[in-house]
C-alpha cells in the first residue's frame, strides 16, 4: 500500500512512504500508551493537509478550523481502533472528510451554506507584479470555491481528494469507501461542472480565459 | 471512437484517469478531430487550475492555536469525586441502562397488577362477595339452614327504594348439563364448546320475592327457573338454556339476603335475593347428585 503524502512537507523530514508509515505507527503506539506530546507531533505533521482539505470542503476559514479541530479530537478518541498496518494518512483523510460532511449537513439544515462562502475575494486586479499575481491567485481560489459549491457532496469530496490533494483514484475510492469506477464517475461529473461554471464566469466577465499570465484555461498545445 | 464517446471520457482523459488503452483511443480521435481536441484542451486547463491552486496559507500562530485547543480538550481533567464515580460507572452504562429498562418494565407490570387487583374487589363488592366471602357465607348459610349449595349468602342487602327494574339475565350458551355439573361443584363452568354462541335474554318480568322464595324452597337453581322467572317466552329447551345468570337489580321491600353464584366465566354471575327476615324452610342441598 502506498502511503499518502498527507504529511506536512515542511514539518516532516521523512520522504519515503515506508518511513512515513513507520513514523506514524510508532507515534500512534506512543499515544496509545498515553504520550500526549506524540499526538502533538502527529498534529504538527498533518495539520496543514487537514486544514487544506477542510477548507476545500467547506469554503471558509472558520469552518475549516472547526473541522480540523474536530478531526484531531476524533482521531485521538478513536486512535485505539487504528490498525498500524493501515495508512495513517488515509485514515486521517477519511476522518477529515466525514467531519466536513457532518458540518455541511448541519449547515444545510440551517441553510447557512451560501451565506458563508468567502466570495469577497473577487476583487479587481491591482497594478504591480506581485500584487497582480496575488490578486489573480485569490480570484482563482474564489472561482474554484464557488465552482465547488455547485457539486454534490460526494462529487466534491472526490474532486477535492483527486485534483486538489492529488491522490490516486484508487486511494480516493478507499478513503471514501466507494468503488474506483464510482469515484471516476464522480470525478468526471465534477470536472464537467467546474468547467461549465468557469465558462459561465468567463462569459460574464467578457474574458477569453481566466488569466493569460498563467496560461490557465488557455488551450494547451 | 466517435465524438460522442470521446466527450464522455474527455474529462477523465484530461486528468489522466483513463486506463492506458482507452486513453490511447481517445488520443487517436483527438488527433483527427479539432473540435474534440479544443474541448480536451479546455478540460486540461481546468484540471490544471484545480491542481495548481493551493489553499490559502495559514500562519504558524493559527496552527499553534489549533494545536493548543485540541491538546487542552484531550488533556486529562483533574479528578473530582463525582468524575471518578462517573468514570467508574461509565463502562457499565449499558448494564445500568438495561437494569433501568427492566426496573421500568417491572414497575409497569406491578402497576398493572395493582390496578387489576384493586378492580377485582370493586367487582366483587358490586356483585356481592369475593370467592372467599362466598365460601364463608356458604358455610354460614348451611349452618343457618338457608344456604344453597353453590350459593353464598353474601351480605345483608338493603335494596333500593326504587321500583323493581326489569331484570336482565345474561344467558350464555352453557348447556343445562354443564349447568348441573357446575352447580354440584358450586360454580358454573362453560362446557367449552366453541359452537355455542353467547346469548342474552332480557327478562321483561320482575323477579318477585315470592319467585325467589319459591326458587329457594325448591332449592334447585335451574336454567328454566331463571328463564321462566324472568321471561315467559324463555327457551324451554334445556340444551339451549342459560348456564349462568345474573340479576343485577334489587327488589323492594324488606331487607334482603343476596346470594350469588360466580361462574368460572368472570362475565357470568348468578345473583339470588331473598328476604332476610323471612323464615324460609331449610333448603336442601342443591344439585346433589345432578
Amino acid at each position: 500500500m502506498t502511503s499518502i503524502a498527507l504529511i506536512n512537507d515542511e514539518a516532516s523530514p521523512h520522504d519515503s512512504a515506508d518511513e512515513r508509515r513507520e513514523l506514524f505507527a510508532s507515534l500512534v503506539e506512543r499515544v496509545k500508551r498515553g504520550d500526549t506530546p506524540a499526538f502533538e507531533q502527529i498534529m504538527t505533521f498533518t495539520e496543514r493537509s487537514v486544514m487544506r482539505t477542510a477548507w476545500r470542503m467547506l469554503g471558509t476559514r472558520e469552518d475549516a478550523r472547526d473541522a480540523s479541530q474536530e478531526t484531531f479530537l476524533r482521531a485521538y478518541k478513536y486512535l485505539h481502533r487504528f490498525d498500524p498496518r493501515q495508512d495513517f494518512s488515509a485514515w486521517l483523510y477519511r476522518i477529515t472528510i466525514n467531519v466536513c460532511l457532518d458540518i455541511r449537513r448541519k449547515q444545510e439544515r440551517r441553510n447557512e451554506r451560501f451565506a458563508s462562502l468567502e466570495a469577497g475575494v473577487l476583487e479587481d486586479v491591482r497594478h504591480g507584479h506581485d500584487e497582480e499575481e496575488a490578486a489573480i491567485r485569490r480570484q482563482h481560489e474564489a472561482i474554484l470555491l464557488q465552482a465547488l459549491e455547485t457539486l454534490t457532496t460526494k462529487e466534491r469530496a472526490a474532486i477535492v481528494l483527486r485534483d486538489f490533494e492529488n491522490l490516486p483514484t484508487e486511494e480516493v475510492a478507499r478513503i471514501l469507501g466507494s468503488r474506483p469506477a464510482t469515484v471516476r464517475s464522480q470525478i468526471s461529473a465534477a470536472r464537467q461542472k467546474i468547467k461549465t461554471y468557469c465558462d459561465c464566469f468567463l462569459r460574464r466577465t467578457g474574458r477569453n480565459n481566466l488569466t493569460s499570465r498563467e496560461g490557465i484555461f488557455e488551450r494547451r498545445r | 471512437m466517435n465524438c460522442k464517446a470521446t466527450k464522455k471520457l474527455i474529462a477523465l482523459y484530461a486528468g489522466g484517469d483513463l486506463p492506458a488503452r482507452r486513453a490511447r483511443r481517445v488520443s487517436l480521435h483527438l488527433a483527427s478531430c479539432p473540435e474534440c481536441e479544443k474541448l480536451a484542451g479546455e478540460f486540461g486547463a481546468s484540471v490544471a487550475l484545480s491542481r495548481s491552486n493551493a489553499a490559502p496559507e495559514f500562519d504558524s500562530n493559527f496552527f499553534d492555536d489549533l494545536r493548543s485547543d485540541v491538546l487542552t480538550r484531550i488533556a486529562p481533567k483533574p479528578q473530582t469525586p463525582f468524575a471518578t464515580l462517573a468514570e467508574a460507572l461509565a463502562p457499565r452504562r449499558m448494564s445500568y441502562a438495561y437494569g433501568l429498562a427492566l426496573a421500568s418494565a417491572l414497575c409497569v407490570f406491578a402497576s398493572y397488577a395493582f390496578i387489576k387487583q384493586s378492580q377485582q374487589p370493586q367487582d366483587s363488592e358490586r356483585a356481592g362477595v369475593s370467592a372467599l366471602e362466598v365460601r364463608k357465607s356458604e358455610k354460614a348459610a348451611s349452618e343457618s339452614g338457608t344456604g344453597l349449595s353453590g350459593v353464598g349468602v353474601a351480605q345483608s342487602f338493603q335494596p333500593p327504594t326504587a321500583a323493581v327494574a326489569p331484570k336482565r339475565i345474561e344467558q350464555r350458551n352453557t348447556t343445562a348439563k354443564a349447568l348441573r355439573r357446575s352447580r354440584s361443584t358450586g360454580s358454573l363452568t362453560s362446557d367449552g364448546d366453541e359452537n355455542h354462541t353467547a346469548r342474552q335474554m332480557i327478562v321483561s318480568r320482575s323477579l318477585s320475592t315470592q319467585d325467589l322464595a319459591e326458587a329457594r324452597t325448591t332449592n334447585e337453581v335451574t336454567p328454566d327457573d331463571l328463564v321462566a322467572s324472568g321471561n315467559e317466552t324463555g327457551d324451554d329447551n334445556a340444551e339451549s338454556a342459560t348456564g349462568a345468570a345474573s340479576v343485577e337489580s334489587a327488589v323492594t321491600g324488606a331487607e334482603m339476603f343476596r346470594m350469588e353464584i360466580q361462574t368460572s366465566d368472570p362475565t357470568l354471575r348468578i345473583i339470588w335475593l331473598s328476604p332476610k327476615t323471612q323464615s324460609a324452610p331449610p333448603a336442601k342441598p342443591a344439585a346433589q347428585g345432578s
